[in-house]
């Protein structure tokens, strides 16, 4: 039903000049009752965006990455997570900055990510907000470091592995895990994105 | 190769610029506000693109909040003050010593007006196109100042509105807004930017406790199966 009226209010539009953003309303807080992206996912999915941006950055969520080795992102479709927070001042470092993207480059295809933030970094106008405003420049230019720093170790593997180059040199790639559900599927879909 | 950056909208304003957003919202204007909001957009795009964003936005500089953003652009809502919502209920009962200091000082303090819950109480309208096609110019002209090289702007999704009275189905509700809201999504796409939906009330549906396991997989095969369609 709710997915239905978004996409009545997007019809006709371009996807690709579309972009979806869902986050969770809480900022820094325990949030321990958050929905996961794996429940989320395929209502998101669903959503007629050429691009879906969403909380990576945080303890809460992070480890989500591993929902994109089963949800399959449609072909052409890109991801925008969270690579630096909006709940901690704390400036997460360039290098880990690319090993986040990398993570998701590993699995979707260094041309499928967009690096992006959690969430707007002053979603009220307010005189003190949670991030300060200096910290939040200080983000972005690691963000921008990072994403070099990604692009760079993506970009190698052009020459190293001969294929179309979205992917990070397998040694970077997470190992895989025992029993995981999709893997086979996970794996198929990139192969072909990468055809 | 190139992986680009972006982020999700919204930006600290400058303190000015908040005194005389407050002034706004009380019913005094001194015709300063508009001209200070176009500067704002300059300073916050120029910022963004020297610190490395690749696709940038206006950070929401003019904008309030997602309330009051609401009550200016669409028609049918009403602002009920005395209104209590119970916000993120499970996390609240679970640290609420956390949250009610929490709300106080970090959410909620600070902000230039109280945040008052709007209800839906009548057919809903779209009416914000010049205060959009303000920010759709104050942006393109930071945009093109600063030579950014990709531009998107944020607005609300159907959902993030308010409280229904007036629809007799949560369904026709959504629809009516989103109709309305459509009207803003065509025009920032018309304006050759890209339009970023902000919903998070999307992610709210799957934490929401009183919605159990069942639910959560009956509203997952919904909405897949009707996007399927459309």
């Amino acid at each position: 039903m709710y997915v239905e009226a978004v996409n009545e209010s997007l019809k006709g539009l371009p996807e690709e000049k579309v972009r979806f953003h869902t986050c969770y309303g809480i900022n820094e807080g325990p949030r321990i009752h958050e929905a996961g992206l794996a429940d989320v996912v395929e209502a998101m999915l669903a959503v007629n965006a050429g691009a879906y941006s969403f909380e990576a950055a945080n303890p809460r969520h992070e480890h989500e990455y591993h929902v994109w080795e089963t949800a399959k992102l449609p072909a052409g479709k890109k991801l925008i997570p969270g690579v630096i927070t909006h709940a901690s001042n704390i400036v997460e470092h360039p290098e880990f900055i690319a090993e986040r993207l990398l993570r998701y480059a590993n699995i979707v295809g260094a041309d499928s990510v967009i690096a992006g933030a959690d969430c707007g970094f002053s979603s009220q106008a307010s005189y003190s907000t949670e991030v300060h405003p200096t910290v939040v420049w200080a983000k972005f230019e690691a963000m921008s470091e990072g994403a070099r720093i990604a692009g760079k170790k993506a970009k190698t593997t052009i020459t190293s592995r001969g294929s179309r180059g979205s992917k990070a040199p397998r040694s970077r790639r997470s190992p895989p895990r025992p029993g995981r559900r999709g893997a086979g599927r996970a794996k198929s879909a990139r192969r072909s994105r990468a055809r | 190769m190139k992986i680009l950056t972006t982020h999700v909208g919204s930006l600290p304003r400058p303190h000015d610029l908040l005194d005389l957003m407050k002034e706004k919202l009380a019913g005094r204007q001194d015709g300063k506000y508009d001209a200070r909001v176009r500067s704002a957009v300059a300073e916050s795009v120029k910022k963004q693109v020297a610190s490395g964003i690749d696709i940038v936005t206006d950070g929401e500089q003019g904008k309030p909040g997602f309330f009051l953003y609401v009550n200016e652009r669409l028609e049918g809502f009403t602002p009920r003050p005395g209104m209590k919502r119970k916000f993120f209920p499970a996390e609240v009962q679970a640290f609420p010593e956390y949250y009610e200091q929490y709300f106080k000082q970090a959410m909620l303090g600070g902000t230039v007006a109280p945040v008052v819950p709007m209800v839906c109480t009548g057919p809903v309208k779209y009416r914000g196109h010049a205060a959009l096609q303000q920010d759709i110019a104050n942006l393109k002209a930071a945009a093109a100042a600063a030579k950014a090289p990709a531009v998107f702007m944020p607005a609300v999704a159907p959902s993030g509105v308010g409280a229904n009275e007036y629809y007799k189905t949560e369904e026709e509700y959504f629809h009516a807004v989103g109709a309305a809201l459509r009207s803003e999504y065509k025009a920032i796409v018309d304006a050759g930017f890209t339009l970023q939906v902000d919903d998070p009330f999307l992610s709210d549906i799957f934490a929401d406790p009183d919605y159990d396991k069942k639910q959560r997989r009956a509203a997952r095969a919904c909405t897949s199966r009707r996007s399927m369609r459309a």
